[in-house]
């Protein structure tokens, strides 16, 4: 999908957050990660979120997520997964992002819903990127204080 | 046409294989027919209704009604010609249902996108990936490619 050079390391270490639900991640599943777990939603106008490890940890990647962490499992990846793959990954730190934020500019909610030959893309790599995510995995608790 | 796509025929999955969303296999071990697994995914799909926008706290869209209809169309065509059940039926963040057969190496799915349409993609190891897309028509009741 590109043959820029790429702007994040092939070796750095690549987080991807996941709901705990249906589409996303099914641990009876396997792989348990499933495609939806990659798939852009509205909000993914410029391409979906990842995060670079190096810069921010999975642990402040749950606890600044929406839901409860126990909600999520943040899985590990390496830059070079995506690259291989054809697909991008583009800097896009912005004032209220944690550190580390980049995107895959190809998996815009846009070339989903209107573009019939990305979304073919989209689909397929999506499927791809869930088994490999699917093989290194982080679970998180919440922790009640005594 | 009885067959929706090559391998379906050859995938053998039970009623404790079926996975619906987050429900465990046990649960579903203990249904004793097909027939109530099939209803049990009738009633997954309807209880989609209620998924609004942002049910994942990441910005999934919400599920339409038109694609619940047409999951819910699906379901009965599949049970009626006596389909392999699915391996799973699960709502995306793109507001879609997906239905999926197969496990790690070969994945069948099947998109629900309207009332009248699915998207299929077929990823087989060792070979490209398959997409096309299925008719959903009601009556007559069949499932045809386009």
């Amino acid at each position: 999908m590109t043959t820029e050079v790429p702007q994040v390391d092939r070796e750095e270490i690549i987080l991807r957050r996941i709901y705990i639900g249906p589409g996303y991640f099914n641990p009876a599943s396997t792989p348990p990660v499933e495609r939806g777990a990659f798939l852009p939603n509205s909000w993914d106008v410029d391409g979906i979120s990842l995060y670079i490890e190096r810069l921010t940890s999975a642990g402040d990647l749950v606890r600044n997520a929406r839901l409860p962490m126990s909600q999520y499992v943040v899985a590990r990846m390496k830059a070079n997964d995506f690259y291989n793959l054809g697909l991008s990954l583009v800097p896009d730190q912005r004032p209220d992002d944690l550190p580390g934020h980049v995107i895959v500019r190809e998996f815009t909610h846009d070339n989903y819903k209107n573009r019939p030959e990305w979304k073919l893309r989209i689909k397929e790599a999506a499927a791809l990127l869930a088994k490999i995510a699917s093989g290194d995995l982080l679970k998180f608790e919440e922790v009640t204080p005594t | 046409m009885t067959t929706l796509c090559r391998g379906w025929e050859s995938t053998s999955t039970s009623a404790s294989q079926v996975r619906l969303g987050v429900e465990t296999a046990a649960e579903l071990e203990s249904l004793d027919s097909k027939q109530s697994v099939w209803k049990k995914i009738r009633k997954q799909i309807v209880s989609f209704e209620t998924l609004l926008d942002d049910w994942d706290g990441q910005g999934a869209d919400a599920i339409p009604l038109e694609v619940v209809s047409g999951a819910l169309i699906l379901a009965q065509t599949l049970e009626e010609q006596k389909q392999p059940l699915p391996r799973s039926v699960t709502p995306t963040p793109v507001g879609t249902i997906v239905f999926t057969w197969g496990q790690e190496s070969d994945l069948y799915d099947l998109e629900i996108v309207s009332a009248e349409r699915a998207e299929y993609m077929i990823m087989e190891s060792g070979k490209p990936p398959q997409h096309g897309q299925l008719a959903l028509r009601r009556p007559p009741q069949t499932v045809a490619w386009h």
